[in-house]
């Protein structure tokens, strides 16, 4: 008798239950957790606007300067003019052949109206004609490779009745 | 005495077992009550969200609707328009914060509207439309509409 505790088996054998259940309480709070975290981060990854909004207000605005194109016949785009009409006319010139490049001070505009109603994400405008030939790339190169990409279109028809595809991509990466 | 010493030793070998028991205890309730915060505080951003979505869209139609007899609704008609008034009936009691930027061509603040609410906003919904409208100049601009609702 020395009054010093004694661990007996039944004790021991408590205690051992007792460190199972605490094990396992803590695996299942760290599925929950887990689970809790998995689904927080599942929906992240969105962006704010609306890809097919975006491309209508854009086609909608006007250009806001004064651009002189030397197309053969010089073109002067006038600040009320429209930017979807400015594309009609740069698509149909160069469905007609014309070289890119002399399109590049309006294209710097047309990027400049995207880049302020996309900003602050990366994105890009394609026009297409059938059958999915690209006639016009603006923007980003590497929208693809985001988490998660949103796309808008709209069909396009220039005065000689040819129809043209706008797709603008917006990704949730910012520039 | 003996009959003590048996209490005594009996005491301090369920220590440990009391112990492991209302840790694996603690650890779940306190887990579940952080998972249970935290999904109350994501259905309560989602229902704002929900609310946000709904106050624009319900603003960019009226918008829509106030162009009269031009082909787009102007600025100057936009600006006079008394805000707190559309805000009380659609808000449900919630504070919020309206802002209307022109970004193209000349990016800048139009309109901001605010609530009087002073709350500390613990879960806050966004929402943005985009829509043209005519400036002084004539030209088709772009309006951003923001709303921050809590």
């Amino acid at each position: 008798m020395s009054g010093r505790p004694h661990w007996r088996e039944g004790g021991q054998l408590a205690a051992l239950d007792a460190m199972v259940f605490f094990a396992a309480a803590l695996v299942v709070s760290c599925l929950i957790l887990s689970y809790d975290t998995d689904s927080s981060v599942g929906g992240g990854g969105g962006i704010c606007i609306d890809p097919d909004e975006a491309l209508s207000v854009f086609l909608d605005a006007s250009v806001g300067s004064e651009v002189a194109l030397q197309i053969g016949d010089p073109i002067v785009i006038r600040p009320v003019d429209q930017a979807g009409e400015c594309l009609l006319v740069e698509l149909q010139a160069l469905s007609e052949g014309l070289q890119a490049s002399a399109f590049d001070p309006l294209n710097e505009i047309l990027c400049g109206i995207l880049a302020d109603i996309c900003e602050p994400y990366k994105w890009n405008l394609s026009v297409l004609v059938d059958p999915a030939y690209c006639i016009l790339a603006l923007g980003c190169d590497s929208v693809d490779d985001a988490v998660s990409v949103f796309a808008g279109s709209t069909n396009l028809e220039d005065h000689r009745g040819r129809t043209y595809l706008a797709v603008l991509t917006v990704s949730s990466l910012a520039c | 005495m003996k009959n003590d010493c048996l209490a005594v030793a009996g005491f301090f070998e369920d220590l440990p077992v009391l112990a492991f028991v209302l840790s694996g205890v603690m650890s779940l309730i306190l887990t579940g009550t952080f998972v249970a915060r935290h999904l109350e505080v994501e259905r309560n951003q989602e229902h704002l969200d929900d609310l946000a979505h709904r106050i624009v869209d319900s603003l960019a139609g009226r918008i829509c609707l106030s162009r009269g007899t031009e082909s787009l609704p102007t600025v100057v008609a936009l600006i006079a328009w008394n805000y707190s008034a559309i805000f009380r009936d659609l808000c449900e009691g919630h504070g919020y914060l309206f802002t209307v930027n022109s970004v193209h061509p000349s990016p800048e603040e139009l309109i901001r509207a605010c609530s009087d609410s002073r709350d500390t906003p613990e879960s806050t919904g966004h929402a943005v439309r985009f829509v043209n409208a005519l400036d002084a100049r004539n030209l088709r601009i772009v309006l951003e509409a923001n709303i921050l609702v809590w």
